[in-house]
């Protein structure tokens, strides 16, 4: 493999592992450390996408300013879905699944009444780099700058301050905490904000390399839980490490054929055989083939079995 | 205590229940058109989901034909009572709701089904019902079917203009890409069949042509294209065709572009446009895209100044762009409806009859006529660029071309039991 193939295969894995760690942040929290099993997740992402459409096309904003907005107006509507529904329904895990699924359902409702049925683009103007025979786009790269960035701040965020401390506590024990003179209900809406808002910031930074459509977040929403189950309890070294896991297989896959199979039929040039590996099809398959096999052999995650060899 | 029934009784009882039950069955087996003063008329089209990027023009087309017709007094003194139900994109809606059009609406026609795969998936409820029904939208030829008719285009019309322009414009090496069903499947046969043979069906004699060469298939809901896009740039093809379909593979184009490829690699395509992508996509990201269809809003005729404007009216909006999935739809109800006065009835036979007599008329696209043995539509089809004003500069023109890959082998007038899908070898 010549320098500048293996070059854009590192890229290739990085930017698989972005997108990941981009959908999986905000359910991380939500899901992983919450233990709500958030089914409109991937409709905040859809709103985060839809706030930049909207910024850019009515608000006539640059595309910076609608990505800044994104994760404040979806952590609002976060918010907002915390106070009238989640909230009622704490420790009843199968109506939270209901009423969320219910509330995604809602969500594509509204915003298709709002912006119509039809696909819409967010074009952008940076350019692209060379990397030996291959030019890679440069936005590639501003997206693992920010997905990296959102991740180290969420770090920062519940380790050294002290909305994290208390957040962290009251996920721990609420009762303890509440005794303590934490205002629980209030961390649990914030963290439920922050985790929706994480999904907008990620739908706002992907509008542009992706078709913007009401129902865009079903297409997401599988992989999010997935790598966020994979990644086990401890919630954002389990995301990051699951992310780089299945973001490196699935890149592997997509790029490398592994084997051929001989095949009767039209192929061109004869003779015919079906490369095993070497397409897209083939990294989503591998990712979820991956993604079950670490589930049974590390059943509580990734983060779980270091948990447990510790 | 009950006096148990005597024999007369109970046959007397018996007749009666069984005569009310019967009865309403029996009025079933004459359709609501028969008698009533309106018809209905059904349509499958995905209003929601991936592929409404082109069921949404395809509706609009419906809807406006329909209309027409019926502003104009309906057929046979009737008019036309349009049903149409949401297929959502789910293959899973259309056999479901095609019954629901044959049994419970009693519809005179159906039209719609928009991926091959949906078309395929309810194709057998058309057969074993005997329902006339007509797919409106380009796909990837063969079907030979007696209740089928279809006014879509087909690899012929499409792929030979285009590898002819390609082969001679960019260069023999092609890169394929192509959506993970049956339409992209089969396409790419026949795309390979096109360029060995410089645009024709059968080999020149004397020419030996170069295989295509590395095709990829993607799946409807990848929207990631970053590994393909390498990998094309590794494979250095002249020209790239695409036969990607849906919302989710819009982005590729996108990304393509971002990629800093759209002037190095030009792209060609039987699918781009007829979901007005180039809507959605910016003039910088596919301007010089070549694409082969019959009918684009920039045609010039008085059929078409008519039905552009009565479109825009009925949409709201000045800058709407039709595309060929609207126009399509739009002649395939207009087709039946010159059956149905031909025929002088809604029955099926009367009207598959009518059709095969060779109608034609003067559509938005021009002079569209329908073959009778194979229930394909001759078209005069349009090579175009995209442009840098959201629509398309047309390159060359083909009058009349026929669909010949189908009407080669499929001859529904010899062998009417036909109910088939015919593919490359």
């Amino acid at each position: 493999m010549s320098v500048d193939t293996a070059a854009i295969v590192v890229l290739e894995i990085v930017n698989s592992i972005t997108i990941l760690v981009l959908l999986a942040l905000g359910l991380a929290l939500i899901f992983g450390m919450m233990r709500i099993v958030n089914l409109a997740q991937g409709e905040f992402f859809t709103a985060g996408a839809f706030t930049v459409l909207s910024a850019v096309r009515f608000g006539h904003l640059p595309l910076w300013a609608g990505m800044l907005l994104a994760p404040v107006v979806v952590a609002g509507i976060g918010i907002v879905i915390e106070r009238l529904i989640i909230r009622r329904l704490y420790g009843r895990p199968l109506d939270v699944m209901l009423a969320t699924w219910g509330v995604s359902i809602l969500l594509i409702g509204l915003i298709t009444v709002i912006f119509g049925a039809v696909t819409q683009g967010i074009p952008f103007a940076l350019g692209n780099f060379q990397v030996g025979r291959y030019s890679y786009p440069e936005y590639r790269i501003v997206m693992t700058t920010v997905a990296a960035g959102l991740m180290l701040g969420v770090s920062l965020l519940f380790r050294y301050t002290a909305f994290g401390r208390r957040a962290r506590a009251t996920i721990a024990n609420p009762e303890m905490a509440s005794a303590a003179g934490i205002n629980t209900p209030r961390m649990f809406m914030l963290t439920f904000g922050l985790g929706a808002g994480l999904a907008g910031a990620a739908g706002a930074i992907m509008a542009p390399i992706v078709g913007v459509v009401p129902t865009m977040g079903a297409l997401y929403i599988a992989r999010a839980f997935i790598t966020v189950v994979v990644g086990g309890p401890v919630v954002l070294v389990g995301t990051l490490s699951s992310a780089s896991a299945l973001g490196f297989i699935e890149a592997l896959i997509s790029r490398f054929s592994l084997f051929q199979i001989e095949t009767a039929g039209h192929c061109a040039p004869p003779p015919c055989a079906i490369n095993i590996g070497g397409s897209a099809f083939f990294g989503q398959i591998a990712l979820l083939i991956f993604a079950i096999l670490l589930l049974r052999l590390l059943p509580q995650g990734i983060s779980g079995f270091w948990r447990q060899r510790r | 205590m009950r006096r148990p029934l005597n024999r007369r009784e109970f046959l007397r009882t018996a007749a009666a229940v069984g005569g009310a039950a019967a009865a309403p069955a029996l009025l079933k087996l004459r359709p609501a058109w028969a008698q009533g003063k309106k018809v209905p008329v059904g349509s499958l089209l995905d209003k929601t989901g991936g592929i409404n990027i082109y069921g949404l023009p395809a509706i609009a087309g419906t809807e406006f034909a329909v209309a027409e017709i019926n502003a104009k007094g309906g057929l046979l003194g009737k008019q036309l009572e349009l049903i149409q139900y949401d297929t959502q994109s789910d293959i899973a809606n259309f056999p479901k709701f095609a019954k629901k059009l044959i049994l419970e609406d009693q519809v005179a026609v159906i039209h719609g089904g928009i991926t091959s795969a949906s078309r395929e998936s309810f194709r057998p409820v058309i057969d074993e019902y005997k329902q006339l029904y007509f797919y409106n939208i380009i796909y990837e030829g063969g079907v030979c079917d007696k209740y089928v008719f279809v006014t879509g285009e087909t690899p012929t019309q499409q792929m030979g203009p285009i590898a002819k322009y390609a082969l001679k414009k960019y260069g023999t090496k092609a890169y394929t890409v192509a959506a993970d069903y049956n339409f992209g499947h089969i396409s790419w046969k026949w795309w390979d069949i096109f360029w060995r043979n410089g645009g024709g069906l059968e080999p020149v004699a004397g020419k030996k042509g170069q295989h295509v060469g590395k095709v990829e298939f993607i799946p409807l809901d990848v929207t990631d294209f970053n590994a393909t896009i390498n990998r094309i740039q590794e494979a250095k093809p002249d020209v790239l065709m695409s036969f990607l379909v849906g919302g989710a593979h819009i982005n590729f184009y996108r990304q393509f572009a971002a990629a800093g490829l759209k002037n190095k690699i030009p792209i060609v395509s039987t699918t781009f446009g007829f979901g007005n992508e180039h809507i959605v996509l910016d003039a910088k990201e596919v301007e010089g895209l070549v694409a082969c269809y019959p009918y684009f809003d920039e045609l010039d005729n008085a059929q078409n100044r008519t039905f552009k404007a009565g479109m825009k009216k009925k949409m709201g909006d000045p800058n709407y762009y039709i595309g060929d999935a609207g126009a399509e739809s739009y002649n395939g109800w207009h087709f039946w409806a010159k059956g149905v006065q031909k025929a002088g009835s809604f029955e099926r036979e009367a009207v598959t009859k009518a059709l095969e007599s060779g109608i034609e008329w003067d559509s938005p696209m021009g002079r569209v006529k329908m073959d009778p043995a194979s229930h394909h539509t001759v078209f005069t089809m349009h090579l175009a660029a995209v442009n840098n004003k959201r629509g398309w500069n047309v390159i060359e023109s083909f009058p009349n071309i026929p669909p010949t890959e189908t009407m080669q082998l499929c001859d529904l007038i010899k062998n009417p039991n036909q109910h088939t899908q015919f593919q490359p070898k």
